[in-house]
């Protein structure tokens, strides 16, 4: 059996508190884009659509990966100057 | 260019009576007088308005962004899964090591029972439905290597359609719960305590749903979500709606 029930996608209830449980699980599966999948594959996607998605995609990655770089070097610490640039 | 002058010493007229209200917490909300601060804003914004509204557009080349006004004033549709985009994931998960399955799991005793001997309940939500049944512990019998038969014995089915709940009213929240509460009294009745969560799809009904089995008197071992996702090509899904 490749998908073994109770085991994957599962999450334990600790103290009764059901919310956490349920909660951890909707995050690890709207983080790994499952609920994602699952709501595009409802309608068919065209292939125009499809391209221009992934074209999207790949430019939002590109954009955030040089933003998240930027706000690092912005963030970073250990630095003579606390605050470069201010007087 | 007289009248937008005009338009814009009534602006200031507008805003200057505004101030002096706003300063005096002159509001009556009882008596609709034209003094009420919040009338004199939205006059003032209808002039601002009509000063723009003034130039002469296209109305063709706005139709997108009414669109967007439209989609935007619609309420984003409920489908249980509101943790989904919460942030600080990882940190949150490391101190939650031992709320994952191990290889001892199956054999916890949870109440005498052993985890993978518990009953299971079986939440499928969708758009329009809740489906709620009840289960004891799969009886898997395998035939080959790669087939198997599941024997699982059903306890209890409640619908929310079968609560009583018709047409659109089945794809609620309140429809949801009302569907778990039904089962877990039964199950209640029955002598049932402990139960392993097995939930499949989204819809209004899943958060719902989950918090009636809890609120109906079962004490929920874990949660497992079983949503039906497949990454790799699969038959042609129906033709997208057109709004």
């Amino acid at each position: 059996m490749r998908h073994p029930k109770f085991i994957s996608r599962t999450v334990l209830v600790r103290n009764g508190n059901l919310d956490e449980a349920v909660g951890i699980v909707n995050k690890i599966m709207g983080k790994e884009g499952f609920f994602d999948q699952f709501r595009r594959t409802r309608f068919y996607e065209k292939p125009t659509q499809f391209r221009r998605r992934i074209n999207y995609e790949k430019c939002k990655a590109l954009y955030d990966e040089d933003m998240n770089r930027k706000i690092q070097f912005i963030l970073r610490k250990h630095r003579h100057n606390p605050f470069p640039g201010c007087i | 260019m007289s009248g937008v002058t005009a338009v814009f010493n009534k602006l200031k007229f507008f805003r200057s009576l505004c101030n002096v209200y706003a300063k005096n917490n002159y509001i009556s909300e009882n008596t609709s007088s034209i003094f009420n601060t919040h009338n004199l804003i939205k006059y003032e914004c209808s002039f601002v308005r009509h000063l723009y509204c003034a130039v002469p557009r296209n109305a063709a080349g706005f139709k997108h962004r009414d669109r967007k006004d439209l989609l935007r004033s619609v309420a984003k549709i409920d489908e249980g899964v509101g943790e989904e985009n919460a942030v600080s994931l990882d940190a949150s998960i490391t101190s939650k090591e031992d709320m994952f399955v191990d290889e001892k799991t199956p054999y916890l005793l949870f109440g005498g029972i052993p985890f993978n001997q518990l009953p299971i309940c079986n939440i499928k939500v969708t758009k329009n439905n809740t489906i709620i049944n009840l289960t004891d512990f799969e009886n898997i019998y395998y035939l080959t290597s790669c087939i198997y038969i599941n024997l699982d014995k059903v306890i209890a089915f409640r619908s929310a359609g079968s609560e009583g709940f018709k047409k659109c009213r089945k794809g609620t929240n309140v429809a949801g719960q009302a569907t778990a509460l039904a089962v877990s009294s039964k199950a209640v009745k029955l002598g049932i305590k402990d139960v392993r969560l097995k939930v499949q799809g989204l819809g209004p009904g899943r958060m719902a749903a989950i918090k009636g089995l809890q609120m109906g008197g079962l004490n929920i071992i874990s949660v497992t979500d079983d949503t039906r996702i497949s990454f790799k090509p699969s038959a042609r899904p129906r033709k997208a709606k057109r709004l």
